[in-house]
């Protein structure tokens, strides 16, 4: 697609103090995970659906409730459990009688919101979890025949528990490729803990200003569709992926590499966040920023690398190392400086 | 700073940095045609001083073309890697990190960031080790191909090799008789093709036992040539010389005796490996031995003279000749005493033949290099009478008695050191020669 509106710097200062209100109504709301809300941040303005995982009580549900809050939008949660039907997330149709003649009428299901949590995804079954495969990628959902549209914007905020993995359903791939992010939840620091105790009640959920309505959020998007994305950053983030497959230089260990998705993935990501960064154009900086979060759940390891304790993390970290924006070679009588 | 400024300042940037890039790609590819043209250039400098050492000025100027040419074939080969200034931007705008911003401005997207303050931090730098050992390694052969001492070629060479000195002796020889024409011009022919037959072998082989033996042996040969000569001729005019003397009042007993000397001598002339001059080499041919006892006394006195001719003129080349041994010769004094048994000449050389008026006169014993000579060598005729002139091949003319001239002292094969040199019979005491005194006194001592 050839962009021919590029965003100019007005737009883009208006848009980045935004993001601000937006970002500090989080960190109210989470303490100590700056980071996090970050990438949620440019997760969201990627247009892009996250998987949260981390260790139960770190917060993710309380940061997807702040953030509906934070933006106004209509929010649902959806506690997945073995016995959860497909159709208990996306609706059924009802015999009803309708101007007197009785006829299935659609009663949509929780997916219908503008953000959904969908809490503990790994513990339905994968009949059910498929049945957001259509929800996350097409943004409508098709009952009997009949598709109905999901509200704009749509986002799916899913988390799941690394541990008591005991009766539940690993995500299929082809589930995990639609996720933008997987973003890991880490334990808070001492000082952030202290200041969890002295300003959070058990029961009280804290109070969280509206930053944005749903025009504005949708306005945000389509300002970083329009940030300009140069042509060598383009071919870094070609090159990156393509260094993920298997038999690349670097690739050791890798069984199946990122899908072009996940470059798509990458692309959107560094839009966000240069305008996060009130920037007209993404950048180096950006890509290997969001690498992590957009390529560790999209890179499947063989067995001899996990036996190692390989993690697809720090194969990532390793493709960012040896990745340079410049792939052509110096002369051996010049080397690469580091400034 | 405006808009343009900065654009420029940038672009300018990125195209001093693909310059640096291009200028060391061009530099690789020229370091090895360097190597190469350092290493050719050297080995062309010593051959050049080895064998045109005045030609020097070709070398460096072939040489100056080769890195000259070099440097165009570096640029041509290391073009397809040169990078372009669009490209050198991308690292410059990584390594400052401008976020990319170069590339959109370059795009028309944004503006261009803000000049480097002060010098820029290029994100390539030198790595000169290498270019460096390169240039050390040139300059270095380049010397030392220079300054390296070395000795002219091999054509100037050949000459500093002499002809071996017995060689040189003979070929003396045959000059200073060829001068007093006092030998046949055959035999001297004959002379020097042998020593042309020895210098056709390499001049390198020349010093090589087999070849100064053979060298030796010719000086030897040629000499003990000269010496029979001189001795015939001597014989020979002391016979004529008689017999013109004594005239008609010779005894018949005297004449034969004195005919049979002549004829003897005269055969040693004409059969000898050195024949006398053409003129009386001719003269005698034409006379029958059995007529020399009946020459009249013109005839007598003719061949007198021209044999005392040719003796004098074979003693007067003899006596230039260098390194020529004399003794042998007959001298003046020698022999011809006027009484019976000790002939009363000079006593010089080896003693005179014996006469049927005189004895032979005693050997001399010196402590010489060359054993006595005691005369046992000589040269008969035959008893038949062969017409030398109509010899066939095959046909005996003359018999030497001699004996082979044995090198004593030739290599006969590793000897092991202290070995025993001799085996003897039962009870001969081979030990005596090979055990060291104190052994062998330990061995007395025993056996006491």
């Amino acid at each position: 697609m050839t962009q021919t509106n590029h965003l100019n710097e007005t737009d883009a200062a208006r848009a980045g103090e935004t993001i601000s209100r937006l970002r500090v109504a989080l960190q109210n709301v989470l303490f100590g995970q700056e980071e996090l809300i970050d990438l949620v941040i440019t997760g969201l303005l990627a247009r892009g659906h996250l998987l949260l995982e981390g260790l139960p009580g770190l917060g993710k549900t309380e940061l997807v409730k702040g953030l509906s809050k934070a933006l106004g939008l209509q929010a649902k949660r959806i506690q997945f459990t073995p016995d959860l039907l497909p159709g208990d997330i996306t609706g059924n149709p009802m015999l009803q009688d309708v101007d007197g003649t009785r006829r299935f009428v659609f009663q949509p299901g929780p997916v219908f919101a503008n953000l959904v949590l969908a809490d503990e995804i790994n513990r339905a079954s994968p009949k059910t979890q498929s049945a957001l495969l259509e929800a996350m990628q097409e943004r409508r959902v098709t009952v009997m025949g009949e598709s109905h549209m999901l509200p704009a914007p749509f986002f799916v905020l899913a988390t799941q528990n690394p541990i008591e993995l005991e009766g539940t359903y690993p995500l299929p791939e082809a589930q995990l490729d639609r996720f933008l992010f997987k973003l890991d939840v880490r334990s808070n620091d001492a000082a952030t803990l202290e200041k969890i105790v002295l300003h959070r009640e058990i029961g009280v959920e804290p109070e969280v200003n509206l930053v944005m309505d749903a025009a504005t959020l949708n306005e945000l998007l389509d300002l970083t569709l329009s940030v300009f994305m140069p042509q060598p950053v383009a071919n870094f983030i070609a090159r990156l992926v393509k260094a993920t497959h298997p038999g690349e230089a670097h690739a050791g260990g890798v069984k199946y590499g990122a899908s072009p998705r996940a470059a798509l993935a990458l692309a959107a990501a560094s839009k966000a966040r240069a305008l996060m960064d009130r920037r007209l154009n993404a950048s180096y900086e950006d890509v290997r920023a969001v690498a992590p979060a957009v390529l560790r759940h999209r890179l499947i390891l063989d067995y001899g690398a996990k036996l190692e304790g390989m993690t697809t993390d720090l194969i990532v970290a390793r493709l960012i190392e040896k990745i340079p924006a410049q792939d052509k070679p110096l002369p051996s009588i010049l080397s690469a400086a580091k400034i | 700073m405006s808009e343009e400024n900065q654009s420029r300042f940038w672009q300018s940037a990125s195209l001093t940095l693909s310059r640096r890039i291009n200028i060391g790609w061009w530099l690789e590819r020229w370091t090895g045609w360097l190597m190469a043209t350092t290493l050719a250039g050297s080995v062309a400098l010593l051959l050049v001083r080895w064998t045109w050492p005045d030609q020097l000025r070709w070398v460096w100027i072939a040489i100056a073309s080769m890195l000259v040419v070099g440097g165009v074939f570096a640029w041509i080969a290391g073009r397809r890697r040169f990078e372009s200034p669009d490209a050198a931007r991308v690292r410059l705008e990584d390594a400052l990190g401008l976020k990319t911003r170069l590339s959109a401005a370059a795009a028309g997207v944004g503006q261009w960031p803000a000049p480097v303050t002060g010098k820029i931090a290029w994100p390539v730098r030198w790595r000169w080790q290498r270019p460096l050992a390169v240039l050390l390694f040139t300059v270095a052969m380049f010397v030392l191909a220079t300054l390296v001492p070395i000795s002219l070629g091999g054509t100037s060479k050949k000459h500093v090799i002499e002809k071996p000195t017995a060689v040189m002796d003979v070929e003396k020889w045959v000059q200073e008789l060829r001068r007093e024409e006092s030998a046949d011009e055959k035999s001297l022919e004959d002379v020097e093709k042998k020593i042309a037959d020895l210098l056709q072998r390499p001049s390198e082989n020349w010093y090589e036992h087999g070849s100064l033996e053979a060298a030796g042996n010719l000086k030897e040969q040629t000499a003990s040539e000269l010496r029979e000569l001189a001795e015939n001729l001597a014989d020979a005019e002391r016979a004529a010389s008689a017999m013109q003397a004594m005239g008609d009042s010779i005894p018949q007993a005297v004449k034969d005796s004195l005919t049979k000397g002549l004829q003897e001598a005269a055969q040693g002339l004409t059969a000898g490996g050195m024949k006398p001059n053409e003129q009386l080499l001719q003269q005698l041919q034409q006379m029958h031995p059995s007529e020399l006892g009946k020459l009249s006394k013109e005839q007598m006195k003719q061949l007198a003279e021209q044999l005392a001719k040719n003796s004098e003129a074979l003693k007067k080349s003899l006596a230039q000749c260098p390194n020529f041994d004399p003794s042998g010769i007959p001298s003046e004094g020698d022999g011809d005493g006027d009484g019976e048994g000790d002939g009363k000449g000079k006593k010089k050389g080896r003693p005179g033949k014996g006469g049927i008026s005189r004895g032979r006169g005693d050997a001399e014993l010196t402590l010489s290099n060359d054993e006595t000579n005691l005369d046992t060598k000589k040269t008969d005729t035959l008893k038949s009478m062969l017409d030398a002139e109509r010899a066939a091949p095959g046909d005996t003319l003359a018999v030497t008695d001699g004996k082979h001239e044995v090198d004593k002292n030739a290599y006969q094969g590793p000897k092991q050191g202290g070995g025993i040199n001799g085996t003897g019979d039962g009870g001969t005491a081979v030990w005596q020669d090979s055990l060291m005194p104190s052994e062998r006194a330990t061995l007395k001592k025993y056996f006491k």
